[in-house]
């Protein structure tokens, strides 16, 4: 399988990773200005990366046809890890911290690739500032498309590069019927 | 062997896609019509299967099969749903149905539609992709 994700990420459309980075870093910079509030910049990356998250289940599910269908938080966080991240961050990941009762655990990158050449200011993440909630939003957008509703929230940098996502399982949504079709 | 019609549905039921190639007889619906019914059959036929089904598990209803065509369908996980006429004898249809998902994902969200944030895929490209996909299937003919 591994192999596999290392072909996909061969050949897909590649861009510099550190160009990328600083592209990321200075369209932080530039939200910082335009929301002054860092706890609003966090909701909006939030959201951007829901929406990147949501596209990203399909092709996900496009590429790897083999990928069960997830049926506990267990299996849901071994296909985080061992195929979706690698794949799409091309770092290794890891799981930990499981509680309260496998609906709660953490996600650890091995490296972060959007903090490579960042040193985010302490003052900026005590005011609420999450850089790396994009990848959160990520995780909860495409979670939610395969019908999982979670909670994802990267927790601020500390002193090592790992970056810990903690995510929260809050419940399996179900595909509504449409109305009105008894016409 | 033959394949006759695709359809693809969102979550929604809504027809985000359709195309034929030897369907010589028309059901006589409208196609809006057409397409409301034939996602509700497929709705319908998930739910009452999943009634009857003798284990509590993850099924999938996978086609519906007469004398004189195969009606296969895919579900993926995030809700989309393709649906496809064949000749009941056909065979390797499952993959040719993830191909076809293959090709709406990449049409669906290739960059240059979520910049222009248009709600519909460029339909003829998705088109010809379709029909690339198809024509190249053993069954087709």
């Amino acid at each position: 399988m591994s192999s596999k994700t290392k072909q996909n990420l061969a050949d897909s459309k590649k861009m510099s990773a550190e160009l990328f980075c600083l592209t990321y870093g200075a369209m932080v910079t530039e939200m910082l200005k335009d929301y002054e509030d860092p706890k609003d910049v966090t909701i909006q990356l939030d959201k951007m990366g829901f929406n990147m998250g949501s596209r990203l289940a399909d092709d996900f599910l496009a590429k790897n046809a083999n990928v069960p269908r997830c049926v506990d938080t267990r299996q849901i966080a071994d296909v985080l890890c061992r195929n979706a991240i690698p794949c799409y961050l091309g770092v290794n990941a890891t799981v930990t911290n499981w509680s309260n009762g496998d609906r709660d655990f953490s996600i650890i990158l091995e490296s972060n690739p959007l903090t490579e050449l960042v040193q985010v200011p302490p003052h900026l993440i005590s005011a609420g500032l999450s850089y790396s909630q994009l990848i959160a939003g990520a995780i909860r957008g495409a979670l939610e498309a395969v019908h999982f509703k979670v909670f994802a929230s990267a927790v601020p940098e500390s002193s090592n590069s790992n970056t810990e996502i903690r995510i929260r399982f809050d419940q399996v949504l179900k595909d509504s019927i449409p109305a009105g079709e008894d016409d | 062997m033959t394949i006759y019609n695709v359809y693809i549905f969102d979550r929604e039921g809504q027809c985000l896609f359709y195309d034929e190639w030897f369907r010589t007889k028309q059901s006589g619906l409208s196609k809006i019509q057409e397409y409301k019914l034939v996602f509700g059959m497929m709705l319908s036929m998930k739910s009452f299967s999943e009634r009857l089904a003798t284990a509590d598990s993850n099924q999938t209803v996978n086609f519906y099969k007469t004398s004189t065509y195969k009606m296969t369908f895919l579900e993926s996980a995030t809700g989309i749903k393709i649906l496809i006429n064949t000749d009941p004898n056909a065979n390797g249809i499952r993959e040719l149905l993830h191909k076809i998902y293959q090709a709406w994902t990449e049409t669906a969200n290739s960059a240059a539609r979520l910049i222009s944030s248009e709600t519909e895929p460029d339909e003829s490209f998705l088109k010809s992709r379709v029909k690339q996909i198809v024509t190249k299937h053993p069954c087709y003919v």
